[in-house]
């Protein structure tokens, strides 16, 4: 047996579709997945299927530790699950991720309707079991598309009817904020995915850049900062990819 | 190296300091620990009362002595005479203010 989850879709009204997913794999052979894994799907798509194919290990081997099954997070690329399993993704932009040949793959999963590589780059016995999107996303491609559109909708009403009251001007706040906390943490490196390293304003990585109030200056060594005049200044420092972007408020009190 | 940053802002600063050591309130007398508040509204009723007291002195006749609030919102009894003497206290109080926030931007 294997999995085989394709036409899954149609009428799903009211009822839980992880659990609905998960159903679908109940009479799955476990043994013939194979020990690698890969998902082929977009990046946010994998995401959640990977999620759910780890929950269903888990849920038939009580024992599996699943410690993270993101990419994107430090020292992955390829997930061990306790139990002999190694839980990979690979989406259609990094399709060379298929010629590591470290971890050969025995099963593809992959979102029914998105167009697989080129058979050269497959596994030769690599097994396939299709998942239709709705299944994954829980919701239709349609649906996506509009729920996307959802905060445009909502800035223009807010522009058009709310400017410059006090809960635009708050919500402005929130945006700036989110804007921070979103703030890329990861960078693409010669080795895969890494960590972008933090530092301070004391000990800036050369070269750099600083912005302050819109004026940019180059670093090649740690700055002496001057001020022609007293206050509270916003330093923005811009080091490449490899390290975080960071603003700083500096008090100058000569 | 050193970056010395020459702050678009600095003069904006400068006023915003201006307008708010003005706005803190003026003592008088000096070393009396009465301040009275300075804002743009409180000179104008300043200015207002000193036009009354003139007003009055113009036709012969002197205001009578009345209360004016200080920014503790304790009362305090002025003549028309000290009050001419606060008003001018007050308006050398801002003009100094001025003098500084223009020195300070001629020294940037």
């Amino acid at each position: 047996m294997g999995i085989d989850t394709t036409n899954q879709s149609g009428a799903q009204t009211g009822i839980d579709m992880t659990d609905q997913l998960l159903k679908k794999y109940e009479p799955f052979d476990i043994s013939g997945l194979g020990k690698n894994i890969a998902i082929w799907a977009p990046r946010d798509a994998a995401s959640v299927l990977a999620q759910r194919i780890a929950a269903f290990i888990k849920s038939i081997s009580p024992g599996a530790v699943i410690t993270s099954v993101d990419r994107l997070l430090p020292g992955t690329g390829m997930d061990y699950i306790e139990g002999g399993f190694n839980l990979f993704w690979v989406s259609p932009e990094d399709d060379q991720w298929f010629t590591e040949t470290a971890y050969p793959y025995e099963c593809i999963i992959y979102l029914d309707g998105l167009p697989l590589p080129g058979p050269g780059s497959l596994p030769d016995g690599c097994s396939f079991k299709s998942v239709s999107p709705q299944e994954v996303e829980k919701h239709t491609r349609s649906q996506e598309a509009l729920s996307r559109t959802d905060w445009y909708v909502i800035r223009e009403l807010e522009r058009m009817f709310l400017s410059g009251s006090e809960a635009s001007v708050e919500r402005d706040a929130l945006r700036h904020s989110a804007s921070d906390e979103l703030a890329p943490k990861y960078y693409l490196g010669p080795s895969g995915v890494e960590i972008r390293k933090d530092y301070e304003l004391e000990e800036l990585p050369l070269p750099c850049t600083l912005t302050i109030e819109g004026i940019e200056y180059e670093c090649t060594e740690q700055p002496v900062l001057e001020f022609n005049y007293p206050g509270t200044y916003e330093i923005h420092v811009n080091a490449g990819a490899q390290y975080l972007e960071k603003t700083f408020t500096y008090d100058y009190q000569p | 190296m050193i970056i010395n940053h020459k702050s678009p802002s600095a003069p904006a600063r400068i006023n915003e300091e201006r307008d708010a050591e003005i706005k803190a309130g003026m003592q008088w007398p000096a070393g009396s620990g009465i301040v009275y508040q300075t804002d743009p509204v409180s000179i104008s009723l300043v200015t207002g009362r000193v036009g009354k007291i003139l007003a009055y002195q113009a036709r012969g006749e002197t205001h009578p002595d009345f209360l004016w609030r200080a920014m503790d919102d304790t009362d305090h009894l002025f003549t028309p005479n000290d009050f001419l003497s606060f008003a001018i206290a007050l308006d050398d109080f801002v003009e100094i203010k001025y003098i500084e926030s223009w020195q300070k931007k001629a020294a940037l």
